[in-house]
């Protein structure tokens, strides 16, 4: 690092705080010393500051996986953000099994991640007290709870299934069925839909529970399932787009008019519901919007900045297509 | 780790083996000193291990983008493969920018991770030298180069461009098209698919989706500029399965017939190219697999799979391609 610091003609300390926090730094300083650092080959050893700082600079991340675009474009928004203030993530899939997601958390606080940030709300026994113990930042997303661990960052999932059903009557549809995942969040989305029916006078609303992930080839025979043992059935809610997107391409195998003779409405807002022939009605989640409002409040964190507010709704919106 | 030890009545540095090697600690000890460690709450310093063994346990990995479902495969497999041997994925997004992966080689490799994992096989020499003094095990993926800068798992890109134009003559197509995303690895697709089609007399019309990452609006607006600039196109190969599943939209939209009056040819195949009406026909490659093989090859590397063959076998892994044929050509 001397080296750097001679050829930049600036201090050490200069040098190290270009690297740690470059916007602490005059531009034409910056320059200098990163061209420096580039003329000399000049990597950093940054474990060595995180001793001296015992700040590693990286952020633990879970998801269920990361092989569904939903997940991914919040990862993509975190990587960009916490990247961005310094920060690496760190990642880790749980496979919507919260063992996986506690015994991934400990391996997270040995290497001394500087915060953590969780996918839902419900997680395995004493994972609560461990993270509290631990004092680091730990944003939960993707759902609202009561008494978050710490930060949280989601909407609440509940509400969205209650918009779709709005929605649904809305447009005439008087026998709404779902096709969701055996997980919290979709069952909490179907609990929405079900209380707008039960307001409406329907009294049930069948539902396809797959075991996640639920993949798009799941869609066509839980559709005809589901068509078997309730033949009425004249709107179909999924859990996520996909799914939407595997009923829509079941439809039109069959021949079928959407939404003439069902109806189909998503869940997410993923590219292949703009996409989709025809185009899927959906509830918009901000999945961008969360993992980039994760990091932007780790970063104020760990930068030491009072928050104002630590649970942020994020929200969602109903958006009509030509699917409902 | 000194609590714990007190607890179980016994010394630190047995605490310790039973941490880092269980099996050396007798079975009454090791349940004294475990159940301490439950009790208490006691979570490892993974990191103090590192500074001993010079080892973080940690493997950066760079992909271009988390927004097309292929690249996110290849971490699920990766991930899969290297958390089972206690290792955890430093994740980076280049956004297909060379100056940005090189930004993070420089942070990842400032971190000290025992190795990274990169997408394709083209990279400034400033950034090969770098990674070949490091040390450390690389494996780059998605593309075979000539000379791997040290490992490498992935497939001839130009082999499925020409696997592409073969199906399509083999249906009889007489104006080909290609619609593909501006980046290195679709263009040596694209060169393939060239390629083959000059042996049979024939040149593609060819229409750019963007820079990538790649969307569906992209890839139906390529498709209607292609469209006007010659109405007779038969066959198509697209750059990647989302370019081609757009294509397959917009085909029903403009009320073209696929494959009757279009066949449709795409890159990579994923779980929605199966699905779609028409489905859709493609050249697939191991997404998934490239990534698990991969964590094989760093694993092995690093002494944590038993094999210690370490032959030109083990440094180069084909993994090959195979045209799925389904309704759409």
């Amino acid at each position: 690092m001397s080296d750097v610091a001679h050829a930049a003609g600036v201090s050490l300390v200069t040098v190290s705080r270009a690297i740690n926090s470059p916007d602490q730094v005059a531009p034409t300083t910056l320059a200098a010393v990163r061209a420096a650092v580039a003329q000399l080959g000049y990597l950093p050893n940054l474990t060595a500051g995180s001793l001296a700082s015992s700040r590693s600079r990286i952020v633990g991340c879970l998801v269920p996986v990361i092989s569904n675009s939903i997940f991914s474009q919040t990862i993509e928004a975190l990587t960009r953000t916490l990247g961005d203030g310094g920060y690496q993530v760190l990642l880790g899939q749980t496979h919507y099994r919260i063992e996986e997601e506690a015994r991934l958390v400990d391996t997270f606080i040995g290497r001394r991640v500087d915060a953590v940030v969780l996918t839902g709300v419900t997680h395995a026994a004493g994972l609560r007290a461990r993270l509290q113990r631990s004092g680091i930042p730990v944003v939960e997303t993707w759902d609202m709870a009561r008494q978050p661990i710490d930060m949280l960052v989601g909407f609440s999932n509940h509400a969205a299934g209650r918009a779709a059903g709005e929605h649904l009557f809305e447009r005439g549809y008087r026998a709404p069925a779902y096709i969701g995942a055996d997980e919290d969040r979709s069952y909490q989305r179907l609990e929405g839909l079900r209380a707008v029916a039960r307001e409406r006078g329907v009294a049930d609303v069948p539902a396809e529970l797959i075991l996640p992930p639920a993949q798009i080839e799941d869609a066509g025979p839980r559709l005809t399932a589901l068509l078997a043992r309730r033949p009425e059935v004249d709107a179909v809610f999924c859990h996520n787009d996909i799914l939407a997107a595997g009923v829509l391409f079941e439809c039109r195998r069959r021949g079928w008019d959407i939404p003439g003779r069902i109806a189909v409405m998503g869940f997410g807002d993923l590219p292949i519901a703009r996409a989709g022939y025809p185009r899927i009605s959906t509830v918009q989640v901000h999945a961008r919007d969360i993992g980039e409002r994760s990091g932007q409040l780790l970063l104020a964190r760990l930068a030491g900045q009072r928050q104002p507010e630590a649970v942020v709704d994020i929200g969602f919106e109903v958006v009509q297509r030509e699917s409902t | 780790m000194a609590d714990v030890a007190r607890m179980a009545g016994v010394a630190r540095v047995t605490v310790s083996r039973v941490l880092s090697n269980p099996q050396s600690v007798a079975p009454t000890t090791r349940a004294a000193v475990q159940e301490a460690i439950a009790r208490l709450g006691y979570v490892p310093n993974l990191n103090a291990g590192t500074l001993a063994s010079s080892r973080s346990r940690i493997v950066g990995c760079i992909v271009p983008t988390l927004s097309n479902a292929w690249f996110a495969e290849t971490i699920d497999g990766l991930s899969e493969v290297l958390s089972a041997a206690g290792y955890q994925l430093l994740l980076g997004q280049s956004g297909y920018d060379p100056g940005s992966e090189e930004r993070m080689v420089d942070t990842f490799l400032g971190r000290r991770v025992d190795a990274m994992v990169l997408t394709g096989a083209d990279r400034p020499d400033a950034v090969r030298d770098r990674l070949q003094s490091a040390g450390i095990p690389v494996v780059e993926t998605w593309d075979l180069g000539l000379e791997p800068l040290d490992m490498a798992v992935g497939f001839s890109n130009h082999g499925t461009g020409e696997a592409a134009a073969e199906h399509l003559l083999a249906r009889g197509c007489r104006f080909p098209g290609y619609i593909g995303a501006e980046e290195p690895r679709a263009d040596k697709r694209l060169a393939g698919f060239t390629a083959a089609l000059a042996r049979h007399e024939l040149a593609p019309v060819v229409s750019r989706a963007g820079r990538p990452p790649t969307s569906f609006e992209g890839g139906a607006v390529a498709l209607r500029e292609l469209m006007a600039r010659e109405p007779r196109i038969d066959g198509i190969f697209c750059s990647n399965d989302t370019i081609a599943a757009a294509v397959l939209f917009e085909c029903s939209r403009q009320g073209w017939a696929v494959p009757q009056q279009i066949a449709v040819v795409g890159f990579s195949d994923q779980p929605l190219s199966a699905a779609t009406v028409p489905s859709l026909t493609t050249v697939q490659v191991r997404s998934h697999d490239m990534g698990a093989e991969a964590g094989r090859m760093l694993l092995r590397r690093l002494g944590s799979l038993a094999t210690r063959s370490l032959g030109g076998e083990h440094r180069i892994a084909d993994m090959g391609f195979r045209v799925i044929a389904r309704e759409s050509a």
